[in-house]
């Protein structure tokens, strides 16, 4: 589950626009409030899996006077992806609520 | 900020990524920890332990490298070497370069193919002519220690003929302390009779101890003895050949004792010489070798066994042990003038030392030249195809810069890149070398079934021995480091930053210059080539226009020989005025006569002339001119014009008149501004007899259609008789046809006399045309290879130079600039080079032409026609090669053109 939703969390993140990699992980850390940390190794074990399934694409931009750096952008593919897994994990926390909603009298 | 990159590498050991790929994603991790350093830093953190808490994020990278590998497998499964500065095993890492190479090649097929070829047809052109060169020039005779043996040929100024007489021989032979042994030979037509026919072979005749000397052994019987050759005409024996035994002989074991007959006369054969020993010259191969004391049974009414003033044979001379070359020269030279002393009427004879087994001496001159030439020529074409290899692999490397500079950061050493690149090309040049080596065979195996229009065997053994193989590879080796390390060491010095960041190269201009060079200089050598060619090709253009100075379209030749037949003075002289009248009757024959050379044969007599009137001091200082005998109608039927006085007459059949007959050259040299008619001549000095001069005919070709006018005499066949002549006929109808009337008429008159050489003259001009025509070709086909290897290089390098300019060239459009603009301004880059190699080109062609002066005919060495064409046809090839890229490049969309990288 915890990887499902690590997925879902990069893919969402990169619906808005294209990220590197370290904004991506201040951006989840920040939002989540610290609850979730990612660090480089598993971060980046995750953006070449999804880049190897062809969800998200990087490439290296160059800005005036920074160095280059490795942007992930959402494909199509990703978008679907997206998509279909936003289903899934509203769905999924639907149930849950479900189950776990105080009993009503 | 530290460096993250050592520890990134660590924990991801052994990725066994491609290159760029594995640096890639170190870099990306170096950068997210770089970030990672920095904002702790930002947030107060001290400088341990931001690094540590850095280094941390490493952590459960060993998950990360699993699955790059499993992600990555796709890529390269070897591993690569990323250049580390091990010192590892020099074989092992050849090898790997070897795979490496290869595999980068295959990886490119499109220029690996390109390359391979052009590499082909330059290392096969240079092969191909080095086995002629090595057959012509460098292979020893299958003789015993060759290098002990020298060709002597006695040399006087005026006369390269370098023939010695028989008693001359002798004298040296038996008073030369120099050499081991002396030995001559000379080749000559036999007449050969087998089963009632005769045919007509060549053989030698040669001295007792010629086979001695040479070390040459038979294979069956023996070889001759000093003794055979002491007596004139006391020992008729003879050794055949080993083809002869097996062709005419069928090989028979017993054939050893029995008689064969000779010119109606029996000889018995004692050997059969070994089939690897082919005479001592190049042309002329015999098949039957006979004592030189045999002379007059062999070759009837000859007079050079005893004449000691005539020059007819070659000779051969064994070095005693500690005898140098240069001390036996100089040892006959100093016999030579002790002999004069003796004989005053001795030729001022000095010796020459050669190597044998060449040709003789008269072609040898033109036979080196025209090596010498060749070897040249297919020179230039292996460097211009080395110039276009090494534009190709400029660019090549600068596609691969980016890999090379990753290397390069990554701590390979520039001396293992270079060392891999090298390898690259050495790789493609021994393919190229292997597919040239075939191409060789083949073009070898084409000259060897392309029979020379001569009627005498040729031995031209071309075989691709271990010489030939030594050559190509080091050519092929020498080829690939020579189009390689130029590239080599320009890749692998870029500026790092530019490559890695992906850009396109901002030392373009700096490199540029170098492929700019080769460029020129490609088109430079291409325009020597053509320029050297278009000569020759003028040149045989020039001889035909000018044509030999007789008919050749209606008239034919047929020979016989009476003298070998065994006719006696009286008797052939009466045959052939039967013959003659009988060819004269037949319709349609202009008229008939007979010559005793040939102009434009092989063959040729001179002798001493004294001229009425010219200062005399003796006869060995008389001017040697070229002379011939005819029969009366020669000159009519020849088509030669007379310009005064008159022709032979049939009444001319004694002793007691002596009319000659000379060209205008020789009537303008000796009595400028008068007529020669009336004056004499004479043979050796003004007290032998006068022979009047009656007739004066127009200068033609005698032996050479190259050759200057040169002063000629004919004298009066009808007088003394010649055997051995050939008949010329003028028709007015089908030269052809002709032939096959005049073979029945001889047969008519003697069925057993073998009519040979006997075609339309036009055939026969086949021969001296043969060197011009085959110059032409060679030089010809070489020259256009050039041209096209020139026009390819031109446009490959003007395709990946428009390639790098797409972005600004994409700009200049998108900004307003049409495409004609584009088009000029890529157009002018591109022919501001090739005028650059054209004026070297021209400069150079100048300079070399002038060494051809010898080989021309008619057009100077500098002709304007010539030099005009070649550069307009290359200008034209250049501009060509310019064009095409350059309209590519104005149909690139500019969008697509600045996004270009």
């Amino acid at each position: 589950m915890k990887k499902g939703g690590a997925e879902l969390l990069v893919l969402s993140l990169l619906e808005a626009r294209p990220r590197h990699g370290y904004e991506l992980r201040k951006l989840i850390e920040t939002r989540s409030d610290g609850a979730l940390k990612f660090n480089a190794a598993s971060l980046y074990l995750l953006l070449y899996r999804l880049e190897k399934r062809g969800w998200i694409e990087g490439r290296w931009v160059e800005k005036a006077g920074e160095r280059r750096r490795r942007f992930y952008k959402l494909t199509k593919d990703g978008k679907n992806a997206l998509a279909a897994q936003r289903g899934i994990w509203e769905s999924f926390v639907a149930a849950i609520n479900r189950v776990t909603r105080p009993e009503n009298a | 900020m530290p460096d993250w990159k050592p520890e990134i590498r660590q924990r991801l050991a052994n990725l066994q990524l491609e290159p760029l790929r594995e640096a890639a994603v170190i870099e990306e991790l170096a950068q997210y920890l770089e970030d990672c350093y920095a904002e702790l830093l930002s947030s107060g953190a001290t400088e341990a332990e931001a690094h540590q808490r850095t280094l941390s994020e490493l952590r459960g990278s060993e998950l990360l490298a699993r699955e790059l590998r499993r992600v990555e497998r796709q890529f390269a499964p070897e591993p690569i070497a990323l250049g580390t500065n091990r010192r590892t095993n020099m074989i092992a890492d050849l090898w790997h370069d070897l795979r490496f190479g290869a595999r980068m090649l295959m990886k490119q097929p499109g220029f690996t193919l390109i390359a391979v070829i052009t590499l082909a047809l330059g290392i096969g052109a240079n092969t191909g002519v080095f086995s002629l060169v090595n057959t012509v020039l460098l292979r020893p005779l299958p003789i015993a220690q060759p290098e002990r043996v020298f060709e002597v040929t006695p040399l006087r100024e005026g006369a390269d003929i370098g023939l010695t007489s028989y008693p001359v021989y002798k004298d040296f032979r038996d008073r030369n302390d120099a050499l081991e042994s002396l030995a001559a030979y000379r080749f000559t037509p036999m007449s050969l009779s087998r089963n009632g026919n005769n045919e007509r072979v060549w053989g030698y005749l040669v001295s007792g101890n010629y086979f001695d000397l040479l070390g040459v052994r038979a294979v069956q019987g023996r070889m001759f003895t000093q003794e055979e050759d002491r007596a004139p005409g006391a020992h008729p024996v003879v050794v055949l050949s080993h083809g002869c035994w097996q062709r005419r002989f069928g090989g028979d074991p017993n054939l050893i004792g029995q008689t064969i007959t000779i010119n109606n006369y029996s000889f018995t054969v004692v050997g059969v010489a070994p089939p690897e020993f082919n005479g001592t010259a190049l042309i002329f191969t015999p098949e039957i070798y006979a004592p030189l004391n045999m002379g007059k049974q062999v070759e009837p009414g000859s007079r050079w066994l005893e004449n000691r003033g005539n020059g007819s044979l070659m000779l051969l001379g064994r070095l005693k042990p500690n005898v140098t070359a240069a001390q036996a020269k100089s040892a006959f030279d100093t016999l030579a003038t002790q002999i004069r002393r003796e004989q005053p009427n001795d030729d001022d004879l000095h010796f020459s030392f050669s190597p044998p087994g060449l040709i003789v001496p008269m072609l040898r001159n033109a036979t080196l030249g025209f090596a010498g030439a060749l070897l040249v020529i297919v020179g230039l074409v292996l460097l211009i195809a080395c110039t276009n290899l090494a534009n190709l692999s400029l660019a090549r490397a600068a596609q691969r810069r980016k890999e090379i500079a990753v290397r390069l950061s990554l701590g390979a050493t520039r001396g293992r890149l270079m060392r891999q690149l090298l390898t690259e090309s050495v790789l493609l040049a021994l393919a190229g070398g292997a597919l040239g080596w075939l191409l060789a065979s083949g073009m070898v195996g084409l000259v060897k079934a392309f029979k020379p229009p001569v009627d005498f065997a040729l031995t031209i053994d071309l075989k691709v021995d271990w010489r030939v193989l030594v050559f190509t590879t080091l050519v092929s080796l020498v080829t690939g480091l020579l189009f390689g390390l130029l590239p080599a060491w320009q890749a692998t010095k870029p500026d790092l930053v530019p490559a890695l960041k992906d850009e396109a190269g901002g030392g373009r201009f700096r490199r540029a210059w170098l492929r700019n060079a080769l460029v020129v200089a490609q088109v430079a050598l291409s325009l020597v080539l053509l320029a050297g060619a278009g000569l020759i090709v003028r040149s045989l253009q020039q001889t035909q226009t000018d044509g030999p100075g007789f008919d050749i379209e209606q008239t034919v030749t047929a020979s016989v020989d009476l003298d070998l037949q065994g006719y006696d003075r009286a008797r052939a002289k009466a045959f052939q005025k039967q013959l003659l009248a009988r060819i004269e009757a037949i319709p349609g024959v202009r008229s008939a006569s007979l010559t005793g050379t040939l102009p434009l044969n092989l063959d040729r007599s001179s002798a001493g002339i004294y001229a009425e009137g010219q200062p005399f001091t003796r006869s060995a200082d008389l001017p040697e001119i070229l002379t011939n005998e005819v029969w009366p109608r020669y000159f009519e039927t020849m088509g030669i014009p007379l310009l005064a006085g008159r022709d032979f007459t049939m009444q001319e059949d004694n002793e007691n008149v002596r009319p000659v007959i000379v060209n205008e050259t020789f009537a303008r040299r000796f009595w400028p501004g008068q007529s020669a008619i009336g004056k004499w001549l004479s043979f050796s000095g003004p007290d032998q007899p006068h022979w009047d001069i009656v007739g004066v005919v127009k200068d033609s070709k005698y032996w050479s259609l190259g050759e200057n006018p040169q002063p000629y005499v004919y004298f009066p066949m009808l007088r003394d008789g010649e055997g051995d002549a050939a008949l010329v006929a003028r028709t007015s109808g089908d030269p052809q046809s002709l032939i096959n009337v005049i073979r029945h008429e001889v047969r008519r008159l003697d069925a057993n006399l073998p009519v040979y050489d006997a075609k339309p003259m036009r055939e026969h001009m086949r021969l001296s045309l043969f060197p011009l025509r085959a110059g032409a070709l060679v030089a010809g086909s070489f020259a256009l290879l050039a041209l096209a290897l020139a026009g390819l290089g031109i446009y490959g390098v003007m395709s990946y130079a428009t390639e790098q300019r797409t972005r600004e060239l994409g700009i200049r459009m998108a900004l307003g600039a049409q495409g004609s603009d584009v088009l000029r301004l890529v157009m002018r880059q591109g022919l501001r080079l090739a005028l650059t190699g054209l004026a070297l080109g021209l400069a150079g062609a100048l300079a070399v032409t002038r060494l051809m002066k010898s080989v021309l005919y008619g057009v100077s060495a500098t002709d304007a026609v010539t030099f005009a064409g070649v550069t307009s046809l290359l200008a034209l090839i250049v501009s060509l090669a310019c064009y095409f890229p350059a309209q590519r490049v104005t149909k690139i969309d500019p969008l697509k053109a600045l996004r270009h990288d």
